[in-house]
Parts: structure tokens; C-alpha cells; sequence
């Protein structure tokens, strides 16, 4: 054979060694024909990366199906907010090149017009509304319902009755004769998504209730079926769970479990802050890592797992700061400024701005009502002397 | 789809929080479906945040003839068998994609109601057994050794359905996938 020949042979051969993934499919349910098996050798002779899908799909078809997929949506938002961000940065440089035309006509205006010059409005003129019930409920076909609009809206489907009343999003499962049997029962989820300035309470099919706070998403299913009742949430909710010893009720936040029998406990974990806080008031919880150990948590204790190192960390606290929220009042002890406007920037949809660091370490301790006007509660800060207040549009200033 | 085209241009302003409930919803369920064709989860997950990157940086561009998240799943699903075209795999039956749809059959969010259907219509079609079998395997997702001794049969019968079922299934979806 010529070198030309040979070299021609090894040409077909490289791409001969595509394969059509029907022989994969057949090598693992029936059988193969040799020329099936011919192929199916040169394809895996190849290269190694063949080798290795192949050993995947052969786990996946020999492998009793899926395990839970809980993704890591923190790390996943920031490799994508990275991303997005840094040709952001080249965008943004082009529009402040534009901007600088702009803001020389604003100059010459305002220097027309000093009287009408923005100033931050003082702290008797700062109002915000408290939140109020409001989400939007998204359906597993993706359609959505405002729910701080309508009022007493009666949801009915094969399988249940959702019922929205005095704030209150309510689950029932339909009586066995009212439902329409259908041949293949799905799982399916359904998700309320809470924005800033808004809360939500919730009641599941199995009994359970949830308040869900501001800035906040929690994904369940219509219905509890299988051996466990699973959530997801992010954000914070404060859940009272209806006891059932055959059915544990586990939360996912991330890679984080909080799992349950029946009890009453309050779960914090945004995004944006590196800890899961898990404060338990009574009954019994466990929490973990997908797939780690199981930390307990007694009631009167907290569980402040760290997002970053994955470590866990029991301290005994005074439950009733962590969960106030949930009876309409904000009881602060000792909490650092900087905490304090977080909480309250969710509340009130509004945004603080620290003049300078020292500020947001001042600590203060309050017992103060949820749903009054902010101006309230900056007024009782602002009594402290230590801090003033001023504002403009939504942004609030700490001087 | 109305809400669809209102979200496509908030993104097109730029506005990250659209954006990111978006991501929020569907992330999960767009990696376990990328997972379906590529049977790796790192990789899964990295083609599901370029198919969004990409949704960013050209959402001027896209013109939606169906939901989002329809988009969102055709752009991961060509992404994946891209991806399978580097290891010289094709998947010329649609075997992948009928395992990634029926797999969808368990899941909430259907991404493609219509396929969806279709698919659940050309199930009620098998024979009784062989529908039996399908459902244990992909809604109960029991094992084959599960299913047979579930009904009774060997596991020799209940592959020999399985794989009846898909050649019928095809035939049934070819209507729609052309």
C-alpha cells in the first residue's frame, strides 16, 4: 500500500469514527450487529473523551435514575453576572462618553435654573409605605397571576383548589370524587415569587403555612406526593409545619437541607449574604449540606451555616429578633446599623447609603412595628443623636 | 407569550433583574435537561449560563416566535448536541431528545407543551403493558429490574417494550418533528 493510500485509509477511518447515538442506545437494551459493534469499536478507540461519555451513559442507564439535582444558584449567578457584567463595563464607558454631552446641558441648566437645584430632602419629609401583601404566582406552564390586585380568586384545576382570600394563598386538595383521574400523575410545582415591599402568607395542601418575607421565591409542588414534601426556597420564610412522621418536609436554600417532621422555624438565606440562618422555636430540624451529615437543632438555637466554607454553627438566641418579622413587629438587639438597613431596605423598597464606614458599625437595640411609615422609625434612630437622616427619590442617606 | 416579549425587552434595557428571575425559574430545570444529552452536570451547567450570557449580550437580536421558554430550551438543546458533535456523536433518531422530552413527563415546567402533548397522546396509544412500562420507567423511574418484578415479567420483556415503544413513539413524533 502506498503512504498516499494509507494516509487516505486513516483519513476515512478518523471520520468514519462519528457514531449515530442509536448504537449507543442499542448497545445497552438489545443487541448489536457486528457492523453496529465495528463502529461502535473505532468510535471508542478514537479518542479518550469517547471512552468517557460512554462510561457515563453506561451509569446512566444502569443507575436506578436521578439523584436530586440541587444547584449551586449562587456560584451559577455569578459566573453569569460576571460575565455579562464586564462587557457591561465597555458599554457603559461608551455611554459615559455620550453622557458627558448630556450632563454639560445639565450643568448649563442648572446654572440657568439654581433655584430648581435637587436637594436631599430632610427627615420630616421622608415617606415610605410600608410593604404589603403582594406576589406573583407562576404556574407550572409559566403563566402568572398578580395576586396583590385581585382579591378572592378561586383557582381549580384536576387536582386542586387554590384559593386566594384575605392575602392568603391557600392549597386544598380536592376531595377523591371531585378529581379527575388522569392516567399519569405528575409532580407539579408551582412558585410564589415575594418582591421588595411585600410579604405573603401561604397555606400547602398538607396543612403547612408560610409567611413568605420581601425579596423572597419559594417553588413547591401543587400537591405532596412521594415519600417526602420538598421546597425550595430563597429568601426568607417563617414555616409551620404540619406533622407527618411518614413524610419529612425538607427546604432546599442552595446546597443547604433543612429537614422536618412538624415545628415551627424561621429560615434567612439571600443570596447576596453568605449565611443560611435556621432558628428553630420548637419540634425538632435537622440541617446539611446535600448529601452531608445531618447537624440537629434544638428549639432556642440557631443554625448559621456559612456559604463559602460550608461550615455550621449552633448559638443559643433570643428566637423572637429572628422572627418578629413574621408577627408584624422588627425587634432589634444590638444589631449593627449596616443589618438593620438591609432588613429595612427589603421592607420599605427603598435603598441606604452610608456616608462613611464608622456609621454602619453603630449598634442599637428596639422593639418597633412593621407597618408603620419609615419616617417612624428613622425618627427614633435619629433621637440616639448619633445619626441624621436625609433622603432623595428612593435612596435614604446616614450621615 | 405577550409577557414573554415584555421580559425579552427588559432585558433588551438592560434591566438585570428580569433577567435574573428568569434565571432564577428556569437554571434548574434547563441544567437537568442539558444533562439529559451530555450525562455531565459541570458541563450541563456551563452550557445553561452561555445559553443566558448569550441571551443578554444579544437579546436585541432575538426575535421570539415562541415563549421564552421555549428559546431557552431549543438554545440549550442545540447547544448540547454542539457539544456532542465535538465527541462525534449524532443523534440522527432523536433518541436523546425523546429521552430528554419523556423525561420532561415528571418534571413541572414543560418547556415544549406541544411536543409535550404529543408525546403524552402517543403514550395513551401503546398497548396497556407497554404503557405500564413506560410510565414505571419514566414517571416512577423504576429500574428495569424494578419494572419486571414489579409486573411479574423478565427483564428481557420489558427491554424488548421499551424498545418497541420507542421505535412507535418515533413514528407517532416524526408528525412533529419533522
Amino acid at each position: 500500500m502506498s503512504f498516499r493510500c494509507a494516509l487516505l485509509l486513516r483519513t476515512t477511518c478518523e471520520v468514519n469514527s462519528k457514531i449515530d447515538y442509536h448504537i449507543l442506545w442499542k448497545y445497552f437494551h438489545s443487541d448489536l450487529s457486528e457492523q453496529d459493534q465495528q463502529e461502535l469499536d473505532v468510535w471508542l478507540k478514537s479518542s479518550s473523551k469517547h471512552r468517557a461519555y460512554f462510561e457515563n451513559v453506561k451509569k446512566k442507564y444502569s443507575e436506578n435514575n436521578l439523584v436530586q439535582y440541587n444547584p449551586d444558584m449562587e456560584t451559577a449567578w455569578r459566573n453569569i453576572s460576571r460575565s455579562i457584567n464586564k462587557k457591561r463595563n465597555i458599554r457603559w464607558q461608551i455611554s459615559v462618553a455620550a453622557g458627558f454631552l448630556v450632563i454639560a446641558g445639565l450643568a448649563l441648566f442648572f446654572v440657568l435654573n439654581q433655584s430648581r437645584q435637587i436637594q436631599p430632602v430632610p427627615i420630616s419629609d421622608i415617606s415610605f409605605d410600608p410593604g404589603i401583601s403582594k406576589a406573583t404566582l407562576v404556574f407550572e406552564n409559566g403563566s402568572q397571576v398578580e395576586l396583590e390586585a385581585q382579591t378572592d380568586t378561586v383557582i381549580s384545576n384536576d387536582e386542586v383548589l387554590i384559593n386566594n382570600s384575605n392575602k392568603v394563598l391557600n392549597y386544598q386538595t380536592k376531595e377523591k370524587d371531585q378529581k379527575i383521574t388522569k392516567k399519569p400523575k405528575e409532580i407539579r410545582y408551582n412558585t410564589l415569587i415575594v418582591p421588595r415591599g411585600g410579604e405573603y402568607d401561604l397555606v400547602l395542601t398538607d396543612g403547612t403555612t408560610v409567611k413568605i418575607n420581601s425579596e423572597s421565591i419559594l417553588r413547591y409542588p401543587v400537591e405532596f406526593t412521594g415519600n417526602s414534601r420538598n421546597v425550595e426556597l430563597i429568601g426568607e420564610a417563617f414555616f409551620k409545619v404540619k406533622s407527618d412522621a411518614a413524610k419529612p418536609f425538607i427546604i432546599s436554600t442552595g446546597k443547604h437541607l433543612t429537614k422536618v417532621y412538624g415545628t415551627t422555624f424561621n429560615i434567612k438565606s439571600y443570596p447576596e449574604e453568605n449565611e443560611t440562618c435556621t432558628t428553630l422555636i420548637e419540634g425538632h430540624v435537622t440541617n446539611s449540606v446535600v448529601g452531608g451529615a445531618e447537624h440537629e437543632l434544638i428549639p432556642g438555637h440557631q443554625s448559621v451555616f456559612r456559604k463559602d466554607n460550608e461550615v455550621f454553627e449552633t448559638k443559643k438566641v433570643n428566637v423572637s429578633e429572628f422572627t418578629s418579622w413574621s408577627e408584624g413587629r422588627f425587634y432589634f438587639r444590638n444589631m449593627s446599623l449596616e443589618e438593620m438597613t438591609k432588613i429595612l431596605a427589603r421592607w420599605y423598597d427603598v435603598e441606604f447609603q452610608f456616608n462613611n464606614d464608622e456609621t454602619r458599625e453603630i449598634k442599637f437595640s428596639g422593639n418597633l412595628k412593621r407597618y408603620e411609615n419609615i419616617q417612624t422609625i428613622l425618627v427614633k434612630l435619629s433621637k440616639t443623636n448619633e445619626i441624621t437622616f436625609s433622603a432623595y427619590e428612593n435612596t435614604i442617606f446616614l450621615n | 407569550m405577550l409577557k414573554d416579549k415584555t421580559i425579552l425587552s427588559k432585558i433588551r434595557a438592560g434591566d438585570e433583574r428580569a433577567y435574573r428571575e428568569l434565571f432564577n425559574i428556569h437554571y434548574r430545570i434547563l441544567v437537568q435537561y442539558a444533562d439529559r444529552f451530555l450525562n455531565d452536570i459541570p458541563l450541563a451547567e456551563d452550557v445553561v449560563q452561555g445559553v443566558f450570557i448569550y441571551l443578554w449580550e444579544n437579546a436585541s437580536k432575538i426575535e421570539l416566535t415562541q415563549s421564552l421558554k421555549s428559546y431557552l430550551f431549543k438554545a440549550v438543546k442545540n447547544s448540547c448536541l454542539n457539544q456532542l458533535r465535538a465527541i462525534q456523536i449524532y443523534d440522527k433518531h432523536q433518541i436523546l431528545y425523546l429521552e430528554a422530552a419523556l423525561l420532561q413527563l415528571k418534571e413541572e415546567e414543560h418547556h415544549d407543551t406541544e411536543l409535550l402533548e404529543e408525546v403524552q397522546q402517543a403514550l395513551m396509544k401503546l398497548p396497556e403493558k407497554m404503557y405500564q412500562i413506560f410510565f414505571l420507567r419514566f414517571k416512577e423511574e423504576l429500574s428495569i429490574k424494578e419494572i419486571a418484578q414489579n409486573l411479574s415479567v423478565s427483564e428481557n420483556t420489558v427491554k424488548s417494550h421499551l424498545f418497541k415503544g420507542r421505535i412507535i413513539l418515533r413514528k407517532q413524533l416524526k408528525l412533529l418533528t419533522g
